[in-house]
């Protein structure tokens, strides 16, 4: 039976390896490019470019400072072309889950029957231990960036769905039940009552997102991704403590980064919809 | 078993990485050192089946890193791409090392180097490229599974091993200027307590003569690997199949004795 699967899994790499591969040739020119336009960017526009898009998210001058001073850090530290890798692959990711996640939830939320199917998907994505779809992955697609993005997914997508779920299943019916009084349609609804009501939980599943995939860049990295993932694994098998800890603390920074600016922007939309429709 | 004697055997010990501790020992008299045990075990740079069957003429890395469009980097197809050894291993050091350009100079050949990341990683790699009769070239060791099954083919160096330049310098991180140099060779040898040694002369008999090829160890670990089989079974299909090897090992009234009892 085990090597049933395995021959039927040998074959399917053999009919369809390569179309597969094909199909995910635009997410790896994208994830190449923009790599190679973080990294061949001189350090201080880059640096620029952050602290300006934290600003937009943010408009906190004090996360500013933050980021200038982490980016320094790890530029000083040596660091900087492993962190402009790991940043790149997990801004690719996050947009790729909050693109599928945040419909995906929207969808679960409307109907029982998908939430029937999709829930227990998400528990088998949460906790199947992930070498065991990371070795198919490499047989399928070999080893480096597309291969790592998927499984970074995998495991960073749940929280999203579930939680984007969980948001709108919990907007009050009261004001729901008035928005059909008012003869909404449908998307008006979604879009004007159930959506703006659901964001601190969709804001909540965007933090989980991003948390988990950069707690898989160490994953990651085993497969082939560079990034702040490899010296960390160099580090754990030779002991070099320092060396671990550093590049542990860099993906720390970025995950705070991350976080703090995506929070401080959900705020910021809710309080203006809030005021908006004079709550 | 310096300090304590104990186990009486090291039947397989890959002693590159302590032949200080070794010959002390048995400069001290605790341990007595037997013959090679595998006598082409090695490390080196290998090249994928597909890639060796389509082109026989490339037999060295010179050849390969001549020919940078036949192993195309997934990521920019106009690099050639040498999956090294994964982060950590201590072979990632001495690969990385002969990869710079004072040595083979991937970097002036349009080679670059890929971390696979993992020992799951690069055995992926290759099973992939195989599967897919596709092209690899990178570190790997015999003998294993992989090289027998998936038939990597193994490069000449082109050069000498300079074991001074090795040992001085390639093994280290900070190693200013590597040169080139063959890989190592791995020692594979049984290590046996003196004391056993000396009260067990037939026994030593039987582990002085005992030795194999990569080529006989790789068929027995794949049988293993493919049948999910346990040591036992292995053991059995050595027996059954390399008759020629073994019965040499033992005398022959032994080897009538094992052949009545298969």
């Amino acid at each position: 039976m085990r090597k049933a699967i395995d021959d039927g899994f040998r074959e399917f790499t053999q009919a369809y390896g390569e179309s597969l591969e094909a199909f995910f040739d635009p997410l790896l020119t994208f994830l190449v490019w923009s790599e190679k336009v973080l990294l061949n960017s001189p350090w201080p526009l880059v640096i620029i470019a952050i602290a300006g898009l934290a600003y937009l998210g943010s408009r906190s001058w004090k996360l500013v400072v933050g980021v200038i001073v982490a980016f320094c850090v790890i530029g000083y530290l040596g660091m900087w072309e492993d962190t402009m890798s790991t940043l790149s692959i997990i801004t690719v990711c996050t947009i790729v889950a909050i693109a599928i996640g945040i419909p995906l939830g929207i969808l679960m939320a409307r109907s029982d029957k998908v939430q029937a199917v999709v829930t227990p998907i998400l528990d088998i994505m949460q906790t199947m231990p992930s070498f065991v779809y990371l070795i198919p992955v490499v047989m399928l697609l070999g080893i480096g960036k597309v291969p790592g993005l998927i499984a970074v997914i995998i495991y960073a997508l749940p929280p999203i769905v579930r939680l984007t779920n969980l948001g709108i299943r919990h907007v009050d019916p009261d004001v729901v039940e008035a928005a059909n009084a008012y003869g909404c349609t449908s998307w008006q609804k979604l879009k004007n009552v159930q959506i703006p009501l659901a964001l601190p939980s969709i804001f909540a599943g965007v933090n989980q997102t991003i948390m988990m995939a950069l707690s898989m860049v160490v994953i990651a990295s085993m497969i082939g991704v560079k990034g702040l993932g490899q010296p960390v694994l160099k580090a754990i098998t030779n002991q070099y403590f320092s060396m671990g800890l550093l590049n542990g603390l860099a993906i720390v920074a970025i995950a705070i980064i991350f976080d703090r600016v995506s929070q401080q922007y959900g705020l910021r939309i809710q309080k203006h919809r809030e005021g908006g429709h004079g709550v | 078993m310096e300090s304590k004697g104990q186990p009486d055997i090291a039947p397989e010990l890959w002693a590159n990485a302590f032949f200080d501790r070794i010959d002390a020992a048995v400069e001290k008299g605790d341990i007595v050192r037997g013959p090679r045990l595998i006598t082409d075990a090695a490390e080196g740079w290998f090249i994928s089946k597909a890639v060796a069957d389509a082109h026989p003429e490339i037999k060295t890395v010179q050849d390969v890193l001549n020919n940078p469009q036949l192993f195309p980097s997934k990521e920019d197809p106009n690099v050639g791409q040498f999956m090294t050894c994964p982060a950590g291993w201590a072979c990632q050091i001495a690969s990385n090392n002969l990869a710079k350009p004072s040595a083979f100079d991937f970097a002036k050949h349009n080679f670059t180097v890929v971390d696979p990341g993992s020992a799951a990683g690069l055995d992926g790699a290759i099973a992939k490229s195989y599967d897919r009769e596709e092209a690899w070239f990178g570190y790997y060791w015999q003998p294993t599974v992989p090289i027998t099954k998936y038939e990597l083919k193994k490069l000449d160096f082109g050069v000498e091993f300079d074991k001074e330049h090795w040992d001085g310098c390639l093994v280290n991180e900070t190693c200013a200027e590597p040169k080139k140099s063959d890989y190592t060779p791995s020692d594979v040898m049984t290590v046996v307590v003196s004391k056993f040694a000396n009260s067990h002369p037939e026994e030593m008999k039987y582990l002085n003569t005992r030795s194999y090829d990569s080529n006989m160890a790789g068929q027995v670990i794949v049988y293993m690997d493919d049948n999910q089989a346990n040591g036992e079974d292995g053991a059995y299909f050595f027996l059954q199949n390399f008759e020629d090897v073994w019965t040499k090992w033992v005398p022959a009234d032994v080897a009538e004795k094992i052949k009545a009892a298969l």
